[in-house]
């Protein structure tokens, strides 16, 4: 099935993909780009990688493919699959969903990422996420004195 | 050709290779996010998931004593926090749960501990507190400009409004409910000057039997910016008007001592107005002038003395139930009338019990208007009362360009026990029962209606004499009638319903509409 016209998108590294435009119009920086009449040649995104440009064009391609109204189990269950990748790929991934302005992959990737963080100690949220602790141990405990109510 | 010591050497190159290229990325890409980004997803985690972050790092620490939003509600996910209104004794045990001295203190602690120059943009908290010491949260919190204050409250005194709120140039949505004690408004010529820059307020529980009358508050020139207004459980509220010049919603609930309300806005779109006026009051009069007045509803109330309602030509939906006493006076009953008058421009129109009741009750005594606009009509009703066929057939005859007809029956429990003996007889017989006898009697008066009706449902149909008579009637008379869906959940009574109805051209039925079908839900 086709849905309208084709428009090329072109990666940092120079790769092309090919796209139809309902599916480019997921992102509104596209959308924008072929509303002005920018798109009739390759639509350049130097921000975003070829690797990071295909999967975006696949969860868009898929929403686009899905029927309405969007509250489809199996949807659901893609997009929970979709996200399953490893860490420094889904913050790449909320860059380019950023860039791009696709709301909804914005949503989704913010939303897994907050899930990461819900549920753990400060101890082990600094593993996961590999983040520095640069206080000194008096600081630290000054600060946990200042929010002790979170601590209990 | 290698020899062995080279191949292992070699072996052991590439194992080391592959372990550097196995090697995890172990750099920090979260604390690295752009801050709008960051907070996108911090603004998804409890209150006190984000207090806890604040230990992560020196920018953590920053990014919570700035953060935007305070939200303390999600404080204890596990607890359900959602006080009923009304209840007296719900909210008694909630006053001694939230009577923590714990919760008060961890609001001031945070106030205290942020970042002095970073606004708040959000406020939200549940609790019992002392007049002193809500008052004192408060002011903190206009001191941070505080831009939607959302407090849900319980105090041990009356308290009287913060009056800093009345004037802070931060504030755009005010958002207060007082459980047991409730709070007084300042005077009005207080209020009036203020809330410049508020476009949505709420209150509840508001003790106003030493200020009665709120004509003069919300005025055309008053509010500003005003867009949602909602007012509920106004103690000792006799007389409101309200007319902000921006206002485009209003919601009006459990005002029972009300006896005037003059609603003038010339922008208010949706009005909603829930359990008001005084039964028992001779004088009280309900204004309605919405030249841009869609959406209307209108339930549970008492039918007021006096009902003016004009300019209502945009109205689009309504949805309307009533309250009367089966022993009316007459200016009652020819207020009832312009109540409906006023609304019969509207496009789709619900009927809520008892409205149906009332009106089979009462027949000819209330003069039902035309709806000329009506497209969609949905009908709630017991369908267990003798006079209903006629007032249906009235409110049928009075919608000459009807397309959509919604019957939703209710069953109550002793309506059950009728319905098991009347429903056994033969769903699609030919001959004439005396309610379709009646609805024949009526097809001068309803053609319009017969020639403009597509569609029709009816919910809760268990077969019975009231329910079949009126689906036969259509069926035979309906000359565009293209679907007839009958729903109900009684899985053995569809059944049978189904068998009847699949041989009902073989009972010399005939239909108006040859091609009208008729599913089963």
């Amino acid at each position: 099935m086709s849905y309208g016209r084709k428009i090329t998108l072109k990666s940092s590294d120079g790769e092309t993909f090919e796209v139809d435009e309902a599916v480019g119009s997921e992102s509104q920086t596209i959308k924008h780009m072929i509303e002005d009449d920018c798109a009739d040649n390759a639509i350049p995104l130097p921000n975003v990688t070829s690797k990071m440009l295909s999967k975006v064009i696949e969860y868009c391609k898929k929403h686009v493919e899905t029927p309405k109204p969007d509250d489809n189990d199996e949807l659901k269950a893609w997009d929970a699959d979709f996200v399953k990748v490893d860490q420094a790929t889904l913050f790449d991934i909320i860059l380019a969903a950023n860039y791009l302005n696709i709301n909804s992959l914005l949503d989704l990737t913010c939303q897994t990422v907050a899930d990461m963080i819900k549920d753990k100690t400060p101890e082990e949220i600094r593993k996961t996420f590999h983040i520095k602790n640069d206080f000194t141990p008096e600081a630290e405990e000054e600060v946990r004195k200042e929010n002790q109510w979170a601590f209990e | 050709m290698e020899t062995r010591s080279a191949k292992r050497r070699k072996l052991l190159m590439d194992a080391l290779q592959n372990e550097t290229h196995k090697k995890p990325d172990l750099t920090d890409r979260i604390s690295d996010l752009p801050e709008a980004i960051l907070l996108k997803i911090l603004f998804l985690l409890p209150i006190k998931t984000l207090a806890q972050t604040s230990i992560l790092s020196k920018r953590w620490r920053a990014l919570w004593l700035s953060f935007p939003d305070l939200d303390f509600t999600t404080i204890n996910t596990s607890e359900t926090n959602h006080p009923t209104k009304n209840n007296s004794k719900q909210s008694r045990k909630l006053h001694s749960r939230w009577n923590n001295p714990k919760t008060m203190d961890v609001l001031t602690q945070v106030l205290t501990f942020r970042d002095k120059n970073s606004d708040l943009r959000l406020l939200r908290f549940r609790g019992c507190f002392s007049f002193s010491h809500l008052n004192d949260l408060i002011r903190k919190a206009t001191r941070f400009n505080v831009q939607e204050l959302d407090v849900e409250i319980s105090t041990e005194d009356y308290f009287n409004f913060p009056r800093c709120l009345i004037t802070s140039e931060s504030l755009r949505v005010l958002k207060i409910k007082s459980h047991y004690q409730g709070f007084r408004l300042p005077p009005i010529s207080v209020m009036k000057t203020g809330f410049l820059f508020v476009h949505t307020l709420s209150l509840a529980f508001v003790i106003l039997h030493n200020q009665p009358d709120l004509s003069d508050l919300f005025s055309d020139s008053s509010f500003p910016s005003l867009k949602k207004l909602s007012l509920e459980a106004c103690f000792g509220l006799k007389q409101l008007r309200v007319g902000c010049r921006v206002l485009e919603e209003f919601t009006l609930e459990n005002c029972f001592q009300l006896q005037v309300l003059d609603i003038f806005g010339a922008r208010i779109e949706r009005l909603r107005i829930v359990n008001c006026f005084d039964p028992k009051i001779g004088e009280s009069l309900v204004k309605i002038d919405g030249s841009s007045l869609r959406y209307v509803m209108w339930e549970y109330n008492s039918v007021p003395n006096s009902c003016s309602l004009v300019n209502l030509s945009n109205l689009l939906g309504v949805c309307i139930s009533f309250i009367l006493s089966l022993e009316e006076s007459v200016t009652k009953l020819q207020s009832l009338s312009n109540l409906l008058t006023g609304f019969s421009h509207a496009r789709f129109l619900t009927f809520e019990s008892p409205c149906i009741e009332i009106l089979s009750i009462l027949n000819s005594a209330v003069y039902i208007p035309q709806f000329n606009n009506l497209k969609c009509l949905e009908l709630h009703t017991a369908f267990n009362m003798k006079n209903i066929p006629a007032a249906l057939a009235c409110l049928f005859k009075n919608s000459p360009v009807l397309h959509t007809l919604t019957l939703k029956i209710s069953s109550e429990k002793y309506k059950i026990k009728n319905k098991r003996s009347q429903c056994k007889r033969d769903l699609w017989d030919v001959s004439s029962s005396e309610e379709e006898k009646f609805w024949e009697s009526q097809i001068q008066n309803m053609k319009s209606f017969l020639h403009h009706l597509k569609q029709v449902e009816i919910h809760g149909f268990l077969g019975c004499a009231n329910e079949v008579s009126l689906a036969k009637f259509l069926l035979k008379h309906g000359k565009v009638l293209e679907e007839l869906i009958l729903c109900t959940e009684n899985k053995n009574r569809k059944d049978f319903l189904r068998q009847e109805t699949s041989r009902l051209k073989l009972k010399g039925f005939s239909l108006a509409n040859p091609n009208a079908t008729i599913k089963f839900i």
